[in-house]
């Protein structure tokens, strides 16, 4: 068992538009290990989102390759791709955007079971209440819709669907941004909880510095669809390198008297 | 009304009119004062009413929403009593706000120029010729590179940071005594976060005051100096802005404060709230706060609101916590 669980080797994804070619992601080599949490940082346009997508196979890279546990996702065909698929999903920025509105909560987590063909209807809505309840929604509340939950307990709906079919990586992207403090705090919780006990590996993008520090083994950095920098959490913000990542960390404008800023 | 205050807020109470139920209260007598030249921080979650508060100051607030009680003293005049017509003369001229999103905010089919000589002409400030001229002032003050010629173009052709300059400099233009920004820095990019800010702080030194609502507790505390937070429509603590985040003494306020995460704090505790805010069609008896609070305690909380008072200094809405003046 290879230790890379998704590996991008020079990854670039040029967008063509009226106003002339965009190069999103510009020779990227980016890997997330096995049962590890990268953190990919970076401000609106730096490429990041665009880079989540590149390695979940959702788009095709103009050039280089995407390996995901040791497969090459570009060269497979669509069925061996679909088979992959359950062992990658995916947490979105705006949870309520992400759910199917006119599916109540179990029915929202219910649904990837049943498109993967796992188990007959009641195992699926058996296995379906254990997650619910895993994420910390109350399963009294299962047959609700979405609208009739807040965000953060839509944002938790939305990772108890993720993780369904047992993922082998999950890919945040923004999962918090969309969230009060005080409830993106209790979903940060949730992540760490996740990540200790089913040994996921995440990809975790955010543009919240805090956040990623908080969660990330590794940070890479990304700026104008290029990678500046990368290295392990505790090194990137204690020992910044890059010019950019320096003026990133410089940025942030601190809580605390005390913080260690 | 306090002696040196530009806007006094008093007992301000805000409701929603909703079909076949009962109207919600959005701002649940809601008090504060701003003075020249000071920075005043609305901190609270999404529904605390921190918005609310100040659209119904303006008078811009949605049709289903009425004003059931209180005052808003500016200049003399009570902003919440004088009419649309009175309070169209203030509006952009003595108090003008900035919005999160510049994108929303701005007219996308009208030009800079359009757009920023807007509030000088209709209030008869000055001729067309005098307002290009403060117009293009106004947009290089705020660091636009080329104002002459950017003041030809239209919102959408300028970077996100851009725009929200140009709003900026919409605001400044008529040298209002009074700027509400909402959220002002949330839909930009950390490295330009500050610039915004500190265009901000040059506004507040040459006399303006700020209201700033923010969920962002490190913008306010880089930029305001007293702040007062809201929870479920109400003011729950009122504090210089550094006491209150490094010393918080409402519960809610502790909360917020041991929710936050930050550089740096990779290895302190997370300490989030537990619960969601409270569902204001379902408000909890008493303190709104209890229902989440580790420190309440029956059936006093449950009973009993504890009110703000008015002044300076610090003070928090509960009986459990010893407040210095």
């Amino acid at each position: 068992m290879p230790d890379e669980m998704v590996r991008a080797e020079s990854v670039t994804k040029v967008f063509r538009t009226r106003a002339g070619e965009v190069r999103a992601v510009d020779d990227v080599s980016l890997t997330v290990h096995r049962g590890e949490t990268l953190g990919l940082v970076g401000e609106s346009g730096s490429g990041k989102s665009t880079m989540a997508r590149l390695m979940m196979g959702l788009q095709t890279p103009t050039s280089g390759r995407v390996e995901f546990d040791g497969q090459d996702l570009n060269k497979l065909p669509a069925r061996e791709l679909r088979m992959l698929r359950p062992r990658m999903q995916m947490v979105f920025q705006n949870p309520y955007g992400s759910l199917l509105p006119h599916f109540s909560a179990i029915g929202n987590v219910m649904e990837p079971l049943r498109l993967h063909e796992r188990g007959d209807k009641e195992s699926r809505r058996t296995k379906a209440l254990e997650l619910l309840d895993l994420v910390g929604i109350n399963t009294g509340h299962a047959e609700l819709y979405p609208r009739q939950f807040s965000g953060g307990q839509q944002q938790r709906i939305a990772i108890a669907r993720a993780l369904g079919l047992e993922p082998d990586l999950l890919v945040c992207d923004e999962p918090t941004s969309s969230l009060d403090v005080s409830i993106q705090a209790q979903i940060l919780e949730l992540f760490t909880d996740l990540r200790d006990r089913l040994g996921l590996s995440f990809l975790f993008i955010s543009h919240n510095l805090a956040v990623v520090e908080r969660l990330a083994d590794r940070v890479a950095v990304m700026n104008k669809g290029q990678l500046v920098e990368e290295s392990s959490t505790e090194d990137l913000f204690r020992a910044p390198q890059d010019d950019y990542t320096k003026q990133l960390l410089s940025a942030v404008l601190p809580i605390r008297q005390d913080s260690a800023l | 009304m306090s002696e040196d205050a530009l806007l006094s807020v008093r007992e301000l109470r805000t409701t929603f009119r909703r079909e076949g139920a009962e109207p919600l209260t959005a701002v649940d007598g809601v008090s504060f004062d701003v003075r020249r030249g000071q920075a005043l921080a609305i901190v609270g979650e999404s529904g605390s009413g921190k918005s609310v508060t100040m659209r119904s100051v303006m008078g811009i607030l949605p049709r289903t929403a009425r004003i059931t009680g209180g005052q808003a003293l500016f200049g003399g005049r009570d902003l919440l009593a004088i009419g649309d017509r009175e309070l169209r003369k203030v509006r952009g001229r003595e108090i003008a706000m900035v919005f999160q999103s510049a994108m929303e905010a701005m007219n996308p089919t009208l030009t800079l120029e359009r757009q920023l000589t807007e509030h000088l002409l209709w209030h008869g400030i000055c001729n067309k010729a005098e307002a290009r001229k403060r117009a293009v002032r106004a947009l290089g003050d705020v660091g636009i590179p080329d104002p002459e010629k950017r003041i030809r173009t239209y919102p959408f052709q300028l970077s996100g940071g851009m725009r929200q300059r140009a709003m900026i400099a919409m605001a400044m233009v008529t040298e209002p005594a009074l700027l509400i920004a909402d959220e002002p820095t949330t839909a930009v990019d950390v490295t330009v976060q500050r610039q915004i800010l500190d265009l901000l702080a040059e506004l507040k030194n040459r006399g303006t005051g700020v209201i700033m609502i923010t969920h962002d507790l490190g913008v306010a505390r880089y930029f305001c100096d007293d702040a007062v937070v809201m929870y479920a429509g109400r003011v729950v603590e009122r504090a210089p802005m550094d006491r209150l985040l490094d010393d918080p003494r409402h519960p809610y306020s502790v909360g917020l404060l041991g929710s936050g995460v930050e550089v740096g704090g990779r290895d302190l505790p997370l300490r989030p709230i537990p619960g969601s805010p409270p569902d204001l069609s379902h408000r909890p008896e008493g303190c709104p706060f209890h229902p989440r609070c580790a420190q309440a305690e029956l059936p006093r909380c449950a009973t009993e609101q504890e009110i703000l008072t008015i002044g300076p200094g610090r003070d928090a809405a509960c009986w459990k916590v010893a407040v210095d003046a």
